[in-house]
């Protein structure tokens, strides 16, 4: 049977091409020279401010830990997703079980690019893909002002995915389609200040639409329906609509905003649970000027209504 | 006729004793716990004036709301089915839970004692009682659509 043959040879050949093509498609891409240039030298009290920003102490401290105990970046929360286990690894300046021999190109690459220093891929629960909006100055800040912080030794585990996700390399094809350093929301030249500045702690370092939107299942945010809330990741529970769509905050004004990343009490004075409690910590540490950014930022952003379904009523 | 009323009234409280939905007293009881603090915040932020006396007033109100909380009672087995926020983990962890609500219970009665003299101290303590508020609903609670 000659065709048989001929067939099983294209497709020999097919799977091959696709295979290669594969496999220089999902390659790491660092950072360009240019990018690296921009880095400059740092400076550790601007970069405290990108440090509580994006919330690091959030998934790198100790789990349960309290007060200057989370400037403790060793790791070891587990965030159970439904792709696997994620477990955030010790970034402190140990050398050998953190990051204290990255340097501050490393960092960057890590944060732009989701890359190792070795070359590998990071997995998005890491969230370089909002960090990827981030200034090259902002990430040798903070790298300066992590440098400030303890070494603490010990390696936190592993991850535990499931198949396909626990292979690496085909976050080349996920990054091909998520990662940008592009803004989500377009503005108009002429947007007052605080709503670009808003746009970019929102959007960039502080990662709001990682949990505050929905995936798809691939696990990349959904940017039509961006902050319209979402099933979280973990557990039963969802993470609320922060947009002015129906379900929202449209009757929060920024006033009311600011004073919730502030003090943690809602405007009809319930108070900020779940995951947003360590969020809200690190939101507090911020200036006024910056919550009213991020205020200013979230009336100004498109309406949607609740990207989470509705709750099945309970059987009676 | 007057013993009808008696009889009706007897009838209804004991309905409402017997009857009672666990979930909707404590929400009841959080909603009242809210205004109260909001009432304290709105001093706190100087939209309102720091009145010594209201102020102490207030916090025993908060107190004897906080007292009111009877965790056995209130979140008995399987009430975290239905229309509620309260997670699972109250159940999985009804120590902590009660630790928790314990602390919330202490430091009302210190700021109740120390009786705040101006916005300054009124604030610490509001911090401290937030704080506790976060501290509960970041474990104990889970959002639902």
């Amino acid at each position: 049977m000659p065709w048989l043959k001929k067939f099983i040879g294209a497709a020999l050949v097919l799977g091959g091409v696709g295979a290669v093509a594969g496999w220089v498609l999902s390659a790491p891409v660092r950072l360009d020279a240019e990018t690296v240039a921009k880095l400059g030298p740092g400076d550790a009290a601007r970069g405290k401010r990108i440090f509580n920003a994006g919330g690091c102490t959030s998934c790198h401290s100790k789990p349960g830990s309290k007060g200057d105990a989370r400037l403790q970046l060793v790791g070891g929360l587990e965030l159970k997703t439904p792709f696997g286990t994620f477990v955030p690894p010790n970034i402190s300046q140990d050398a050998k079980d953190g990051i204290g021999a990255w340097s501050v190109e490393d960092l960057a690459n890590a944060m732009l690019k989701g890359v190792s220093p070795t070359g590998e891929h990071f997995y998005p629960a890491f969230p370089y893909a909002s960090y990827a909006r981030m200034k090259p100055s902002d990430i040798a800040d903070l790298y300066a002002f992590l440098k400030t912080l303890p070494a603490v030794a010990g390696k936190a585990p592993d991850h535990a995915l499931s198949f396909p996700f626990n292979i690496r390399r085909g976050l080349g094809l996920w990054k091909r389609l998520y990662l940008s350093d592009q803004p989500v929301v377009p503005l108009p030249d002429g947007t007052p200040d605080p709503v670009m500045a808003g746009r970019y702690l929102v959007e960039g370092p502080g990662h709001c639409g990682e949990c505050h939107t929905p995936r798809a299942f691939t696990g990349g945010s959904k940017k039509s329906q961006w902050l319209a809330g979402a099933a979280a990741a973990e557990g039963s529970g969802i993470v609320p609509n922060i947009t002015s769509g129906e379900g929202g905050i449209g009757d929060w004004s920024e006033a009311d905003i600011a004073n919730y990343l502030e003090t943690g009490f809602k405007p009809d004075f319930d108070s900020v649970g779940g995951a947003m409690v360590d969020v809200q910590k690190n939101m507090a540490e911020l200036t006024p000027e910056d919550r009213a950014a991020i205020s200013a930022y979230l009336k100004a952003i498109p309406p949607h209504p609740n990207g989470y379904p509705p709750r099945k009523k309970p059987a009676s | 006729m007057r013993k009808l009323v008696l009889a009706i009234s007897m009838f209804a409280l004991a309905g409402s004793a017997a009857f009672a939905d666990p979930v909707l007293d404590r929400q009841a009881l959080m909603k009242e716990r809210g205004k109260i603090v909001g009432g304290l915040s709105k001093v706190v932020k100087g939209e309102d004036p720091f009145d010594a006396a209201a102020v102490l007033t207030a916090l025993q109100a908060l107190q004897a709301n906080a007292e009111k909380v009877d965790v056995d009672a209130l979140f008995p087995a399987g009430s975290d089915a239905g229309d509620t926020t309260a997670s699972p983990k109250i159940w999985e962890d009804m120590t902590g839970f009660k630790a928790t609500n314990d602390k919330f219970i202490a430091d009302v009665k210190a700021a109740v004692a120390a009786a705040p003299a101006d916005v300054d101290a009124l604030k610490a303590q509001i911090g401290t009682l937030g704080s506790d508020c976060g501290t509960c609903h970041q474990t104990y609670r889970v959002k639902k659509g």
